[in-house]
């Protein structure tokens, strides 16, 4: 505001007669200074920056998977006598005419004791008159298998792992004590070297370090610098890693030996460059009823249904029929519940990257007995593995189990015969189920899947026999993979740094070294974004979600599988240069 | 106004005059980018969730047994078969059960295309008021699924028929079992529809209006051609968000029906001739 002057004369100044009064004075305020609001005024608006952001902010997604479904349904059994005639006169009979004379009907059951829809609306396993409902055609999705949403939230160290080196040679570890390994001792190229031999990828490099657990102190060292990968055959370098044979003497290093070593990138900083090594504990995120299971309209597999068709003559109720015991389907998966992911955290305290399709066989129709767990390594070919076997406590699933019963008279309406049959009890949201053997390294911010969680489940011998031995503890039966990740945020392939001061830029999960006196941590790339090395999440967004898409190929396997069943998991790739060039 | 008083001392003074003065502009920013924002929803659409569910009937029990289909039985007109009982001459023929009055067997059997191409139409409206109604959702019934009678072709060969008697289900028949519908309520918010029914007959070209009863069964016996609409066109669909079902109920009564022992009956509406 000016200055401004102003004269002020008294009333009785100005007039004698005037009376003393007060006097106003008018002052004028110019003002002459406005705010100017810009942003106000120059707004751009971009529908794809709008698209971007929403997407950006969107925490909820709904996830659809195809399950591509294989198996093949070879395990022959019998039903012992007295048998349920529901299984008796609902097999696929291998030798009709050997069974006619024999009365032991050997064969397979039917294609609908596998599928993730069963439609055989009229099996009398659930229709008998007065005490059982009956098919309910809601829970034909359900009545075989479960498929959930889960994540892993946590890691569990101790849990009880085994492995047979071979006959009489079966080693036993705890998750947390790292990869095992069998020596054995060699050569490469002149020098010696001290072999080590792992049932898994070892996921070790030329010139890291393995600290070995178990009695492998030498001169009170027991870390060792990894010297070279593989024996010379193809494939190799992933299971196999060698020691510098220095001249060890005694009998640390015995060929044979069995242990477990740790991975360590630097020997200077052995404590924060060490991998730890769980189990992932999952946690399940959905319920039965939100699971929408639909065949895949018309799509196949390239492996055929089969069937045959029975004469009368040729099976025990004399009744003929076509009978289909292998099928080919593939299935549809989407939930009805959004998946909301906010302020959801990993087994590492990470936020939620992916999220697993988990299978849990339920098998309603009574053929098997509780389900079984293991890890990759403990499918063996040709064989069971002892692992499984029933009196192996470890080996026995966390799942609730219950059983009914049905009564049968016979032919002849003689005496009654009772069956018991188990359903393994799907779990629910909330509940638990373990998942993978995996390796973390803090400095890396790395996870690494050493070994997929699997299931097994094998036909109750008491109602269909399929192991003729006497000793039915560990029967053969069918495995398969439990979890099935859905990646749905993407971990950069760079560690970022940031000097320890820098807290407000550091997200929550960092990893402070002291080592390097440096937050570590990997960044999560945005929707849409794609690295130069292909990784990076892009699936539809819209309807204010992520619609992530899971191609899922389910394999279920069994013992009697004529190829080494972890060979799924080994495709090996062929040169494209041949040898000879 | 601020009083002051000037000592006279024939000098000049000078005068600070307070001017009280209050800034806001705390938040100015945030309501601006609310105005933004606003502005943007105004020219490209606020962002919505169209994405549909799928609501499946609602089970009930029959006999103990818990079921789960959906039954609808559509009976149309045949003016050949005499109704002794009627005491309407314009109404003298039958509702039936059965495609015979409008196609012939052998049409039925071999599935010709006047008999398959056509098909039953269920419109669900927001209202029964058919002067501000709005059709939401259509369901449509293929001729080629539902149940079977017994018939003939010539004169010895016995072979079954289809007949407009539907049991859709979550296994079998299913086209028709499930209603899609919006999984948010902010857009639209109905869980209330009133379901009317046509059929496309594929022989004539033409559709049939259905009733909810035979027409001969309406209050206004006297002249069943004159009737409210809103009373006999429809019947009343509810949608339980929460639980992803749906349940049909008779309008305006609330009996549910689409069980098995109560199915959704539609009778073909005849014009007078």
């Amino acid at each position: 505001m000016d200055v401004q002057n102003y004269l002020v004369v008294k009333p009785d100044l100005l007039n004698a007669a005037a009376p003393q009064t007060d006097i106003n004075i008018n002052t004028q305020l110019n003002e002459t200074q406005s705010q100017l609001i810009e942003y106000e005024q120059t707004s751009n608006v971009s529908l794809i920056t709008v698209f971007d952001n929403e997407r950006q902010d969107s925490n909820i997604f709904r996830p659809t998977y195809k399950i591509n479904y294989i198996y093949e349904n070879n395990i022959v059994g019998y039903c012992p006598n007295p048998s349920w005639e529901n299984y008796l006169n609902n097999l696929h009979y291998v030798d009709p005419i050997t069974s006619l004379v024999s009365q032991q009907w050997s064969g397979l059951p039917s294609y609908q004791e596998f599928e993730f829809i069963r439609t055989d609306v009229t099996n009398i396993q659930l229709n008998i008159p007065g005490l059982f409902d009956g098919f309910i055609t809601k829970s034909a999705s359900s009545y075989n298998w479960a498929v959930r949403l889960s994540y892993p939230f946590e890691n569990l160290t101790g849990v009880t792992m085994s492995y047979n080196f071979g006959p009489n040679n079966s080693f036993t570890w705890k998750s947390d004590d790292g990869v095992p390994f069998i020596i054995s001792t060699g050569s490469d190229n002149g020098l010696q070297i001290l072999q080590f031999n792992c049932p898994v990828k070892h996921g070790l490099s030329i010139g890291e370090y393995v600290q070995l657990l178990s009695g492998f102190t030498y001169n009170n060292i027991d870390t060792y610098q990894v010297y070279s990968l593989g024996n010379n055959t193809y494939g190799s370098d992933e299971y196999i890693f060698n020691l510098y044979n220095v001249g060890y003497t005694g009998n640390t290093f015995f060929s044979g030996k069995t242990g477990t070593f740790k991975r360590i990138i630097d020997i200077y900083n052995s404590g924060e460059t060490k991998s730890r090594y769980y189990v992932r504990n999952h946690k399940i995120i959905s319920n039965a009823q939100d699971t929408i299971t639909t065949r895949s309209a018309f799509e196949e597999n390239s492996y055929a249904n089969k069937s045959s068709y029975q004469l009368s003559a040729l099976t025990p109720n004399k009744i003929a029929k076509i009978f289909q015991y292998q099928s080919s389907y593939t299935y549809n998966l989407t939930f009805e519940r959004d998946l909301d992911l906010t302020n959801l955290l990993d087994n590492n305290k990470r936020p939620v990257s992916e999220i697993f399709a988990s299978f849990q066989w339920v098998g309603y129709f009574g053929w098997h007995n509780r389900l079984q767990r293991g890890w990759q390594f403990n499918l063996t070919s040709g064989a069971t593995n002892t692992w499984f076997d029933f009196t192996n406590s470890d080996s026995i699933e966390d799942v609730r189990t219950s059983q009914y019963s049905r009564v049968s008279r016979g032919l002849f309406n003689t005496t009654p015969n009772y069956f018991n049959f188990t359903i393994n009890l799907p779990k629910q949201s909330g509940d638990t189920v373990l998942g993978d053997f995996c390796e973390f390294n803090d400095t890396e911010q790395l996870e690494r899947v050493i070994s997929p969680y699997m299931n097994k489940f094998t036909y109750n011998q008491s109602l269909f026999t399929t192991d003729v031995t006497a000793n039915q503890t560990n029967p053969n039966g069918f495995y398969y993979q439990v979890h099935f990740p859905v990646r749905i945020k993407t971990f950069s392939n760079y560690v970022e740094t940031a000097a320890p001061n820098l807290v407000d830029v550091v997200p929550s999960y960092a990893f402070f070294s002291e080592n390097q006196n440096l937050w570590l941590w990997r960044d999560l790339y945005t929707y849409g974004f794609i690295d130069d090395e292909g990784r990076g999440v892009d699936f539809p967004f819209l309807n204010e979600a992520h619609y992530p898409f899971g191609n899922i190929t389910f394999r279920l396997f069994s013992d009697e599988s004529s190829f080494n069943p972890i060979d799924y998991y080994q495709i090996t790739i062929q040169p494209l240069i041949d040898p000879c060039e | 106004m601020n009083k002051i008083e000037v000592i006279f001392n024939n000098q000049s003074k000078d005068l600070v005059i307070p001017l009280e003065s209050s800034w806001d502009f705390y938040g100015q920013q945030e309501g601006v980018e609310k105005f933004e924002q606003s502005v943007l929803e105004q020219i490209i659409n606020k962002d919505q969730d169209f994405e549909v569910s799928r609501f499946e009937h609602k089970s009930y029990y029959t006999n103990v047994k818990e079921q789960t289909s959906i039954n609808y039985e559509f009976w149309l007109y045949n003016p050949n078969v005499i109704n002794t009982t009627t005491t309407i001459p314009a109404l003298s023929g039958t509702w039936e059960n059965s495609y015979t009055s409008k196609f012939s067997n052998l049409d039925i059997y071999y599935q010709r295309p006047n008999f398959n191409k056509s098909f039953w139409k269920l419109d669900l409206y927001d209202t029964p008021n058919n002067i501000n109604q709005k059709v939401y959702i259509t369901i449509i019934l293929p001729t080629h699924q539902g149940l079977t009678q017994p018939s003939q072709l010539g004169f010895f060969q016995n072979v079954l028929i289809k007949k407009p008697k539907y049991v859709l289900d979550y296994l079998g028949d299913k086209e028709g079992f499930f209603i899609y519908w919006l999984k948010k309520r902010n857009y639209l918010d109905i869980n209330t529809f009133y379901m009317s029914a046509k059929f496309f007959n594929g022989n004539t070209g033409q559709f049939i209006r259905m009733l909810n009863k035979p027409q001969y069964q309406l209050a206004n016996t006297s002249n069943p051609f004159s009737f409210s609409q809103e009373d006999y066109f429809y019947y009343r669909v509810n949608l339980d968000y929460t639980i992803q079902k749906y349940e049909v109920f008779k309008y305006p009564n609330i009996v549910r029906v689409g069980t098995e022992l109560e199915p959704i009956k539609w009778y073909e509406y005849v014009n007078p001739t």
